[in-house]
Formats: C-alpha cells, structure tokens, sequence
C-alpha cells in the first residue's frame, strides 16, 4: 500500500470529525470542506509521525480549531458583526424561565436523528460570536481562560456569550431540563 | 435559584451537545484533498521539506551532518597545526620567484597570514567555519520563506 494510500485509509478515518470540528465552528459547508481540507493537507506533510500515533485524533482536533479560529480572525468583519446584534433581540426575549421536564418531552416525540438534525440547525444558527465559545466550551472541553486567550476577547464576554448562547438553544429547541 | 437554573440550563445544552454524533463529511472531502497533495505525494524525498522525509532518512542526515561538522573540526585544526609548522614564507618565496612584480607583496601577505593563524589558534579558526556555515544556514532558511511565501501567493491566485 503507497503513503497516498494509507493516508486516504488514515483520512476515512477521522474526516467526519474534522468536519465536524470545522462545521460547527464555521456553520458554513464550503468554508468547513475548506478548513478540512487544510487540516489534512497538514496532516499529511507530517503523516510519518501521525500515521501511528495513538495522539492523531487530538492533533488533528487542535489544528482543525486553531484553523477554524484563525480563519474567524480574517473575516474579523462578520465576527465584529455578529458580536454586536446579540444584545439587542436576543435580550428582549430572555425570560430566564426555564422549563422542566413533562412527560410528553419533545424528544420523545422526534426520532433521535431528527432531534440531532434540530440540534444542528440552532447550533449553526447561532451568531458567531455566541457559537464558537459555546462550541469550544462544550464539544472542546476548553476552560473559558482558555476561550478567552483562544479568542482574543475577556473571560466576561466569553460567559456571557456562552450564557447567551444556552438561552438561545433552550427557547429554539424548547429544551426542558431534567430529563434530558 | 437563579444560579441553580444556569447550572441545570449548562447540564442540559452539555448533554444535548455531547450526545450529537459526527457529522458526515461530504464524499468530495477526501477526492479534495487527495488532488491538492498530488503534487507532493509524487514529488520526489529530497525534493520535499526535510520535516517530512521518512525518519530513516532524517536520522542518516543528521548523522551525515553530524560527521561533516565533526570533520570540519578536525580538519581545521589539522590544517591550523600543519601551517604553524612550517615556513610559508620561504616555500611561497619560491614558487613566487618568477613573478617578481608581486612577489614583495605575497610575502608580505603570506607573512601576515602565518602570524594570524599562529596568532588565533584553533578555537578562532572553528569559531569562523561555523559562522560560515550558520550564515549559509540563514541563507537557505530565508531562502525557503521567501520561496513559500511566493509559492503561497501564487497558489492564491
């Protein structure tokens, strides 16, 4: 088996990862299949190394984010942008009621993939601003010091992004707490 | 109760991501990326940055280079230790017989030139050979940024 070979095996393996680090950062398909696409493009400069190492899965992770931050941080303009409509609309409807579970939860209504898909859709329509710090929070498992020096922003506006975020999930995906 | 409502709240958004399952990559991913590493896949080893040849190779690099600065060592003080030894003046005077025009000079230079060496020593002599080779290294590394930075432009545009 040539090296193109073992690295399309090694790709196979990880892409729905990578594109999923990309894509929920992004929420943009043709910048993620981009980002991705530079991800293994780097993966294979160093494939010697990577190839059997049982750190792979991290490293690829690592650079996937980084990428994904780091190409945010040139389209600063839309980051800015978003930033600055959270305040506004999304404030007026925060009741900060929050629902408990019933017996009849939604989620027990929608077949599971449907309820992934529900998921997904109000992740990726979640402002940037808000998304990125909740992504990196709850799927990367980074500390909000670690957002904040990731994002360049304080560690205030990382909790209120995130904060925001929640909010936001909980009313789109009427998500009742307790049972879920 | 508040803060009990975050906590549950940061629970729950917690559980809900947590539990989604990858998305799948679109087929056209691996097609993608495996045209954009044509290039260097069938480049050939040496042609490719040294960080990416096998190990193998690395390690024989490394231990070509290790044996070339070695010698290099060597080398110059052996070369230092054999013109302290001998009279350059009186073989250059020699050979320089014929040209008389410049023959007064070349003594004079040749004389200098043995006092200097006998004066440095070895240290000195090393000291110069690898400033010329970390000054051929700066030239290379500066050559391969400006090489992918031009490279990285042009695969831009």
């Amino acid at each position: 088996m040539t090296d193109t070979e073992q690295f399309e095996v090694f790709m196979r393996q990880y892409q729905d990862m990578v594109y999923s680090t990309c894509m929920r950062l992004l929420a943009n398909d043709t910048e993620a299949q981009d980002i991705a696409q530079e991800v293994f493009v780097k993966a294979f400069e160093r494939f010697d190394t990577l190839r059997d190492s049982p750190t792979a899965g991290g490293w690829l992770k690592t650079v996937a984010t980084n990428l994904c931050i780091n190409h945010l941080r040139r389209h600063r303009w839309r980051w800015l942008s978003f930033s600055e409509l959270t305040n506004s609309d999304q404030q007026n409807s925060d009741d900060h009621h929050i629902e408990f579970a019933a017996p009849d939860d939604v989620a027990e209504t929608l077949a599971r993939a449907d309820r992934y898909a529900l998921v997904e859709k109000a992740l990726q329509n979640l402002p940037a601003a808000q998304r990125v710090p909740l992504v990196l929070f709850h799927l990367e498992g980074l500390t909000y010091e670690e957002i904040a020096a990731k994002l360049n922003v304080s560690i205030g506006k990382v909790k209120t992004d995130i904060f925001r975020a929640r909010e936001t999930l909980r009313r789109k995906l009427r998500l009742k707490l307790g049972d879920i | 109760m508040h803060n009990g409502n975050d906590q549950q709240l940061e629970a729950a958004v917690d559980r809900v991501l947590k539990a989604l399952p990858p998305l799948k990559a679109p087929d056209t991913l691996i097609p993608r990326v495996l045209a954009a590493i044509e290039p260097a896949a069938s480049m050939r080893w040496y042609r490719r940055p040294w960080q990416t040849w096998p190990r193998a190779l690395q390690l024989a690099l490394l231990c070509v280079a290790i044996a070339l600065c070695a010698g290099l060592y060597v080398g110059i003080g052996q070369i230092a230790n054999a013109l302290r030894g001998t009279h350059v003046a009186a073989q250059l005077n020699d050979v320089l017989s014929t040209l008389s025009a410049g023959r007064q000079v070349a003594i004079a230079l040749a004389n200098a030139g043995s006092l200097v060496l006998a004066r440095l020593g070895t240290g000195w002599l090393v000291a110069c050979g690898v400033l010329v080779l970390l000054s051929y290294a700066a030239c290379v590394g500066l050559g391969t940024i400006f090489a992918r930075l031009a490279w990285a432009r042009n695969s831009q545009n």
